[in-house]
């Protein structure tokens, strides 16, 4: 098995029909290792993320270049609402592995394709849901966007100032996360379906898998009577644990002491040995009951340097420091560049200048490689209508001036 | 090749039969705290073996962290580790002496998977590298997980999880613009690594069965957070030279997309397309402002004005609790939700419905609310949640048992402290 070579999902046969971001990120992920993921799409039923009604800024750019199309073997639209176009849709799912859906549960039974409606064409097809509360329960129709949901199962009443009490929210991490989260759970069906031979339905929760995330604080309300709030940087057993103001136009580091050596090594490195054994900080509960102290001592220090200075001599004596980097940073910072978690990349279809995000699974053996990206809306039609479904080139031109290929 | 084809066929755990996907894939897990351990929960739950090795004396340090009942510390009763540590095995060992290292080894030798979330320099010093591990296991899958992953300039530098959120460009864009940047609550950035690591482990778990080859998955937490979630504001980046910066309560893409206080607590009006905004219109009776085309154009709204349009919006908001806005917009095919906080959470129905909560006992045998497992695979569904080891339960049955350790030899290792 040679290194690069490898597709470790090759051979496998994707349909993704999802919307917006969770679902589309989840096919990027399995056509990055491999698998040959085709990807159905409608003018009848647009994606928010394709048409986006947000020309101001470059999501439109980055869904189209990155997620929905990214590692697609074929970007097709079909109108699956339309009795012909079901009919081709059955045709391919018949030869399909696994299907990625997000359409709630009463717009899967009135197109037809619900987990039970395509079992008969494929008896161990994996058809993974995702949807905001399960498909079974009295709100299996709820409505939401990821970061709703943050808000929903209790996430956003704890990021905020404690100070204030204000909460600050728009927080995007759901979508992200549920692309991952489902990504492990088709391979789970996969390997069962490895053993067994038996395909089934993968009824993803966006609210169960976050709350799920949450096991910390729910416990912390039945076991100590509070109803958790905004947490801002504060740790219940860690101080400091803050993130201080450095040197720069909002530029910041991160700081955070879990250890005696540690506390012993900041004082040292900030040149304050001083403080090491002082009466109010001299061990783990005192620096917790003075951190406000604390905390204006440490950020006099950080305002004197740049954020990576900082970083750098902290590190260098074992004390956690890092920069609160921006995007911008991010994108420069050596660490970042060296393991190319976003970089120019050259592929096929692709500007040279384009920029993408790297595979950030590093397998030793099967990396995965950026198989193909940035196709528009139905750009593969032709080919596959023609190739993958058999199609006669009239009956295609047919079937696309009755817009069933729309 | 089967996992259980790479293993001596003679042992057994003593906990109730495992059942899910992964019953017979045998995973250790070194480490402290959250990633490697909630890796190793998310593959636990689905019906692997997860034997968690912790040190001697204290155990893992999450057994220290709480939350606990009535702020009463006792290794025994963690919030934070019996949640991330439910149906696994534990067993105590000092990796850091010869003959805890080879004992190490021992437990690779008859595993699937390695899961730790140690720095490259630890490795080194436990002499735990792959290339050592590999020659005692050569189709491990090892597993690591940390801030900045086993290679690169950083890797070696320490973190807790709000460095982590703040290196993965998290933090910088959560407050106010005004004021410092927040870290992602309650350790987040941990538990992305973690589901990372779960998520890749299984890939490579899949390519063993294929090819007969095991190999090493390196996560970086930072980089899982910034390569996923940073995507859009990177490629912005790129093209303008624009950062996306941190907005306080909102995202500046479009209106709404923004939290706001109502009659008792939070209503997050996040995201939506026209007819949701429409919809919202009509919702607060069509009021005489919302004929004006400066509150139709919702990207305009979102960038340029977006607290003018909040004014607007609060007296309704002021007027009504999070509930009766929760289910009016539902009524009304509206995506926005009340900001519950977890004691609510705890009360929503469709949990109750779906079986989603599990009770769980403390190593003192008190049971608690947990959040079942996260993933539903409906004809190969996770077992309930076992509680988690107190510490070294499960010593002398996976050392006596599993390795064939003799009964004399664990007393002697536990009189020098090993075990």
């Amino acid at each position: 098995m040679a290194r690069d070579r490898v597709l470790p999902l090759a051979g496998y046969r994707v349909v993704d029909i999802t919307q917006v971001w969770a679902g589309p990120q989840l096919c990027s992920s399995m056509g990055d290792m491999g698998a040959e993921v085709i990807r159905v799409e409608s003018l009848a039923g647009t994606d928010i993320g394709r048409i986006s009604s947000v020309p101001k800024s470059d999501f439109r750019r980055f869904l189209e270049s990155q997620r929905h199309s990214r590692a697609r073997a074929y970007c097709i639209t079909l109108n699956i609402a339309e009795p012909e176009g079901g009919e081709l849709f059955r045709e391919l799912i018949s030869t399909t592995d696994v299907f990625v859906c997000n359409l709630s549960p009463r717009v899967q039974e009135k197109l037809g394709i619900r987990y039970e409606d395509l079992r008969p064409l494929r008896p161990d097809l994996i058809m993974a849901t995702i949807s905001a509360a399960g498909h079974t329960g009295p709100f299996r129709e709820l409505m939401a966007y990821g970061p709703g949901f943050n808000a929903f199962v209790g996430h956003d009443s704890l990021v905020g100032y404690p100070d204030t009490g204000e909460l600050m929210s728009a927080y995007w991490d759901p979508d992200p996360a549920m692309g991952v989260m489902g990504f492990y759970a088709v391979m789970l069906a996969i390997w069962h379906r490895e053993e067994t031979g038996e395909g089934q339905h993968v009824d993803l929760s966006f609210s169960e898998f976050l709350t799920g995330l949450l096991g910390e604080p729910v416990l912390e309300y039945q076991m100590t009577g509070e109803v958790p709030g905004p947490q801002g940087n504060l740790h219940p057993s860690l101080a400091p644990h803050n993130i201080y103001p450095s040197s720069g136009d909002d530029s910041w580091v991160s700081i955070a002491v879990g250890a005696e050596e540690e506390w012993v090594a900041l004082c040292r490195a900030m040149e304050m040995p001083e403080l090491a054994p002082d009466p109010r900080f001299a061990d783990g509960a005192l620096r917790l009951e003075h951190r406000e102290e604390l905390d204006e001592i440490i950020g006099r220090w950080t305002r004197g340097r740049t954020h990576d200075e900082a970083m750098h001599l902290l590190q260098e004596v074992g004390v956690a420091a890092t920069p609160a980097f921006n995007i911008g940073e991010l994108y420069h910072d050596p660490h970042d560049t060296y393991r190319r978690t976003s970089a120019p990349v050259e592929a096929p279809g692709l500007a040279k200048e384009d920029v993408i995000y790297g595979i950030p699974w590093h397998l030793s053996e099967t990396p995965g490689a950026i198989q193909r990206l940035g196709v528009g809306m139905g750009r593969d039609n032709d080919v596959f209508f023609s190739q993958v479904l058999g199609l006669p080139e009239d009956r295609i031109r047919e079937l696309a001036d009755r817009q069933i290929l729309r | 090749m089967s996992p259980r084809a790479l293993r001596h066929a003679s042992e057994r755990p003593p906990a109730s039969p495992k059942v899910g996907v992964l019953r017979g894939v045998r995973i250790v897990e070194l480490g402290a705290y959250i990633s490697a351990a909630y890796c190793a929960r998310l593959l636990a739950e689905q019906g692997a073996e997860v034997i968690k090795v912790e040190p001697p004396g204290g155990g893992d340090p999450a057994r220290r962290h709480g939350p606990f009942p009535d702020n009463v510390p006792d290794v025994e009763r963690s919030g934070l580790f019996l949640f991330l540590n439910t149906g696994k095995l534990g067993v105590t060992l000092d990796v850091a002496t010869p003959s805890g290292a080879s004992l190490v080894l021992e437990l690779v030798r008859r595993a699937d998977v390695l899961v730790h979330n140690y720095l490259p320099q630890d490795l080194e010093r436990l002499g735990l590298t792959f290339e050592r591990l590999r020659q005692v296991n050569p189709t491990l899958v090892l597993t690591s997980v940390t801030t900045f992953g086993q290679e690169g300039p950083y890797s070696r530098y320490k973190t807790y999880a709000i460095n982590a959120a703040a290196a993965g460009g998290a933090a910088h864009r959560i407050g106010k613009p005004e004021r410092y940047p927040i870290t992602t609550p309650y350790e987040r950035i941990d538990y992305w690594g973690g589901m990372n690591g779960a998520a890749a482990t299984m890939l490579a778990l899949l390519v063993r069965r294929k090819f007969g080859r095991g190999q090493h998955v390196d996560i970086a937490a930072a980089e899982a957070v910034n390569t996923f979630g940073n995507g859009v504001d990177t490629v912005n980046y790129v093209d303008t030279g624009s950062i996306t910066r941190r907005h306080g309560i909102r995202t500046p893409i479009q209106y709404p997309y923004t939290v706001l206080p109502c009659k008792d607590g939070y209503f997050a009006m996040i995201i939506g397309n026209d007819n949701h905004w429409q919809r919202w219109l009509e919702l607060m009776g069509n009021p005489e402002w919302a004929q004006n085309p400066r509150y139709q154009d919702r990207v305009a709204m979102g960038h340029d004005y977006p607290e003018e349009v909040d004014e607007l919006v609060k007296p309704f908001l002021a007027r009504h609790t999070k509930k009766e806005l929760w289910a009016m917009c539902r009524e009304r095919k509206i995506p926005w939700h009340a900001v519950q906080t977890v004691a609510e959470v705890l009360e929503w129905e469709q949990f109750k419905a779906r079986g989603y909560w599990q009770r769980v006992a403390d190593g003192r045998g008190v049971k608690w609310t947990l959040p079942g497992p996260q993933l539903r695979l409906v004809k190969t569904p996770a077992g309930p949640l076992e509680p988690a080891p107190t510490l070294g339960e499960h010593t002398v049955h996976v050392f006596g048992g599993l390795l064939g350790v003799p009964a004399e030899e664990l007393v002697s290792l536990r009189r020098t402290g090993v075990i």
